[in-house]
Parts: structure tokens; C-alpha cells; sequence
């Protein structure tokens, strides 16, 4: 017998690469009066610690003359990462600038769309009330059903080709054979309940894996779907 | 007012015209007063079907546009005295259905007739939401393979979301499953998917199961709705089917392999 074992069940690849939507802190820099800058770092960060230690920081160089060189970059990266924050990258750079930053590892980020702050912020829409939908009947294929404001139960089955959606969880009682997509709107804590696995396509919170790399041992079976750290991890039930 | 039943399905090829002849004929058999309506504009095929090609004169198209009325374009059959046909147009397209004519021509219809037999073309654009609009009840047609049933799931969708009851917020179409080309051999080498398989992904009422037979299309070719050939087990099992529809209940026949006869092992028939 040789060492090589014919990998016939479906492989699940080793890497993914997803486009991720992150929101970053960003310092504006408008001068480099260095002292100024400790003390106001350091009056934020006392004001909300929690929300300074280890956050990844941007640091906008737009307003800062493009032809000047950026010598004190250096002595910044170094007084955001002192105040506990973690400087990765820089954004409105220019090319002096640019080459700077990635000499001390910074990324260079796409430059801000310069945004005016509305004058009158309108009151902010009311978000639903959380709210569950249940169905009762099989959602057929081509049918696509959106649960907008909490879980999603589905009593009957989901057929190849239907899609299910909800902003929190999704519970199938009958055979989930088209596309299940839980969170959709960025809801990392949303789970996947099935009572026979046979999706064509999972997903919470955007992160999602098609019915050729779910694992057989899982397939027809009681399954738990939720999100565990980057990844999907699946549970029999 | 009349009863009005669709015959769809959503793929092409699987029955629906072989279907709707030997429905429309079997209602016709037990003194139902029906006509069939061909709604397969351009691509006509009831009148081959029943075996009434060389009698067409006016269509269902001329009876929207007002060429001709109702009477003018009903064929009689030879056979039987309750039934009629109404062929669609072979030189127009779909375009020529509108649903405001359609209902017009069902409306009267549904005055002189019990039933009415709607011929769905395939597919699931105008020609097939406009043969379904109105309907009362809807025989699904599906062959026991993927491709098929997965079109006919779609086709309930449709049915449950665009007919004339979901848009009034009436009672539902009555959906029926008619499973067509059954063969308990080619299910046997896994060749074909179970009846048990269908049902449990279709999840609708069986009324039928009708079995692979070269009757069919012998019938086909004498004009001849294949229910008429009493002795074909397709005969046969679309008589089942009407009673069924009219409330009888009979168990489903032609389900399972036929055990050859004596004979039929010696001479291997």
C-alpha cells in the first residue's frame, strides 16, 4: 500500500478568501504638533478604553501637504500602538508619503470620499420590532422567502432552487434543499436549524459554503449551523 | 360556470398534451359536456391529438380578436357528442393572447360546458401563466426524472402566486400530481426516480400515475386520445385518473414490475 489515499469525498479547500467589510477608526492628522496629539490620543482613549485597546486605526494623511515628507510617521505609528491601539495603514497618502508607510509595514488604503456632515441628521428610521415568520407551506423552487426582522421558521420543506432568508435565525423543519442565508444583514450571532441537510448553499452574516464542500457526514442529517470565528462550523443535532 | 381544469407542467415533452385529450375524452365518456382548449399558440398540437387537424377553420386567436365567435371555431368530435375542441393558432405567436380575450372566451364557455380542459403550453411565460390564470384546478404533469420535477416544483410556485384565485385572495387552485412514462423497471435499475421520491419532493395530491406505453404514441398517430385503446395499460390508468378526479377513490395501478408469464419466460417477450 502506498502512502496516497484516493480522496474521493468532497474536499473542503483549505483557504477561502472573502472580501470582508470592516469599520476602522480613523486619526485624522491636519498637523504634526506631536505633543498635541499624545494628549488628545490620551484624553479618547480615557474616555472610552474598551473601544481603543487592540482597535485597528487608519491614519488619514489628506490633510497633510503632499510634498512633505512625513518624518514623525514613525514616532505616530509608535504613539498609537503606546495609547494600546493598532495602527494598519495609512489612506490620502501621497507617493512620499505612500513609500513611508509600507517602510514601516503600513498598508495604503483606498483615499475617504470626502463626505459634508448632513445639517439636520434626520432621526435615525425606527428598526422593527423583532418579529418571527413562520410558513407553513413547502417554498417551492424559484420562490424566495425574506424574514426582515428576526428568525425564520419553515414548517415544510425549501426545494432546490427556492431561497430563505432571515436577519436572525433560520429553522427548517421539513427538508432544506435550496439556499439558506441567516444574518443577511450582518447578524454574526445568527444559527442555521435544520432537520434534514441538503442545502444547495449555506450563509451567515455573508460567510458561506455551497452543498459540493458541506460534508458528507453531515448531509440528510439534524445539523446546527452557526458562525465560529471566520468560518462556518456545523454541529449534529 | 364552468369547471376550469389546466394541464401544465412547466417542462416540455412530458405528457401534457396526451394529458389533456384523454381527460377532456374521459369527462366527455361519462356525459360531462367539455372542450379542450389548445393554449399552445404557433406550436399547436391538440388538433393532431385528437385527430381533428383537417377540420380547423377558425382559432382560438380569431375568437379573441373578434374574427369569429365561439361557435364558429368550436370543432365536435367524431366520437363523442359532449366533447369539442378549440385549436390554437399555428401562424400567430403568443403575443396575440391577451388575458382580458381569454377571459372573455372562458366566460362563454363556461355557459354551455361542465368542463374545461386548458392545454398548457411548456414553459412559464405568457402563453402558460395565461393557461393557468383562470383555472380552477391544476393536473401537474412530471416525468419521474430531475430535470422534470424540478420544473414542475417551479410551475406550483407559480401556480400558488399568479392565478386569478391568489391575486382575488380566493380559495387556492386545487393542484393535482399526475406522474407520467412510469416505468417500475427503469425505477428498479435507478434509472428513474420512485413515485415515494417525486411525492416527497412535489408534496401535492396523486391522481395518477400513468406507465411508459407505445400506446401513446400509436395513439398519437391515429388522432386518437390514448384513453379510447381500452386495452393499453396508459388507457387504462388515465380512466383511473378521471374517476379519481370525480371523487373515486381507487388504488394506483402499474406500479410495480410485471411478473412475466410462463410464456413469457420461454418465448422472452
Amino acid at each position: 500500500m502506498t502512502g496516497l489515499t484516493a480522496n474521493i469525498d468532497q474536499t473542503i479547500p483549505a483557504f477561502d478568501l472573502k472580501a470582508g467589510q470592516f469599520i476602522i477608526a480613523t486619526l485624522v492628522l491636519r498637523d504634526l504638533d506631536i505633543a498635541a496629539l499624545d494628549e488628545f490620543l490620551a484624553g479618547h482613549v480615557a474616555r472610552s478604553p474598551a473601544f481603543f485597546d487592540q482597535a485597528p486605526v487608519a491614519i488619514d494623511l489628506s490633510a497633510i501637504p503632499s510634498r512633505e515628507q512625513l518624518e514623525d510617521l514613525p514616532m505616530i505609528v509608535g504613539m498609537l500602538r503606546g495609547h494600546g491601539m493598532i495602527p494598519v495603514g495609512v489612506r490620502g497618502a501621497s507617493d512620499e508619503q505612500k513609500a513611508q508607510a509600507q517602510a514601516l509595514e503600513l498598508a495604503v488604503m483606498p483615499a475617504a470620499r470626502i463626505v459634508a456632515p448632513p445639517l439636520d441628521t434626520p432621526a435615525a428610521p425606527a428598526k422593527p420590532a423583532a418579529r418571527t415568520m413562520i410558513v407553513e407551506k413547502p417554498v417551492r423552487s424559484g420562490q424566495r422567502i425574506y424574514a426582515d426582522a428576526g428568525d425564520l421558521v419553515l414548517l415544510a420543506g425549501v426545494s432546490s432552487g427556492a431561497e430563505v432568508m432571515a436577519e436572525g435565525h433560520i429553522h427548517a423543519y421539513g427538508a432544506l434543499r435550496g439556499r439558506a442565508m441567516a444574518g443577511v444583514s450582518g447578524n454574526t450571532e445568527a444559527n442555521i436549524f435544520c432537520r434534514e441537510l441538503g442545502a444547495e448553499l449555506v450563509s451567515i452574516a455573508g460567510r458561506y459554503r455551497v452543498s459540493e464542500n458541506l460534508e458528507s457526514r453531515y448531509l440528510g442529517r439534524a445539523v446546527r449551523i452557526c458562525l465560529s470565528g471566520e468560518g462556518l462550523d456545523f454541529k449534529l443535532l | 360556470m364552468a369547471r376550469i381544469i389546466v394541464v401544465t407542467s412547466g417542462k416540455g415533452g412530458v405528457g401534457k398534451t396526451t394529458t389533456s385529450a384523454a381527460f377532456a375524452m374521459g369527462l366527455a365518456e361519462r356525459g360531462l359536456k367539455t372542450v379542450v382548449i389548445d393554449f399552445d399558440v404557433g406550436l399547436r398540437n391538440l388538433d393532431l391529438i385528437m385527430g381533428c387537424e383537417r377540420r380547423v377553420v377558425y382559432d382560438f386567436v380569431n375568437v379573441i380578436s373578434g374574427d369569429a365567435n365561439v361557435g364558429q371555431a368550436l370543432i365536435k368530435d367524431k366520437r363523442n357528442p359532449n366533447l369539442f375542441v378549440l385549436p390554437a393558432s399555428q401562424t400567430r405567436d403568443k403575443e396575440a393572447l391577451s388575458i382580458e380575450g381569454v377571459g372573455r372566451v372562458l366566460e362563454e364557455l363556461g355557459e354551455q360546458f361542465e368542463f374545461i380542459v386548458c392545454d398548457s403550453p411548456a414553459g412559464i411565460e405568457k402563453g402558460a401563466t395565461l393557461a393557468m390564470y383562470f383555472a380552477d384546478d391544476a393536473i401537474v404533469v412530471t416525468n419521474p426524472e430531475v430535470s422534470s420535477v424540478r420544473d414542475s416544483d417551479r410551475m406550483i410556485g407559480i401556480l400558488s402566486s399568479k392565478s386569478r384565485r391568489a391575486e382575488q385572495n380566493l380559495e387556492g387552485i386545487r393542484e393535482y400530481l399526475l406522474v407520467t412514462r412510469y416505468s417500475p423497471e427503469r425505477v428498479a435499475r435507478g434509472e428513474m426516480l420512485a413515485l415515494e421520491d417525486v411525492q416527497e419532493i412535489l408534496s401535492l395530491e396523486l391522481i395518477g400515475v400513468i406507465p411508459e406505453s407505445p400506446a401513446v404514441l400509436n395513439s398519437s398517430n391515429a388522432g386518437i386520445p390514448v384513453i379510447l385503446d381500452r386495452e393499453s395499460s396508459a388507457g387504462i390508468a388515465y380512466n383511473d385518473m378521471v374517476s379519481r378526479y370525480l371523487g373515486d377513490d381507487l388504488p394506483h395501478r402499474f406500479l410495480k414490475a410485471e411478473k412475466k408469464g410462463l410464456f413469457g419466460r420461454l418465448f422472452g417477450a
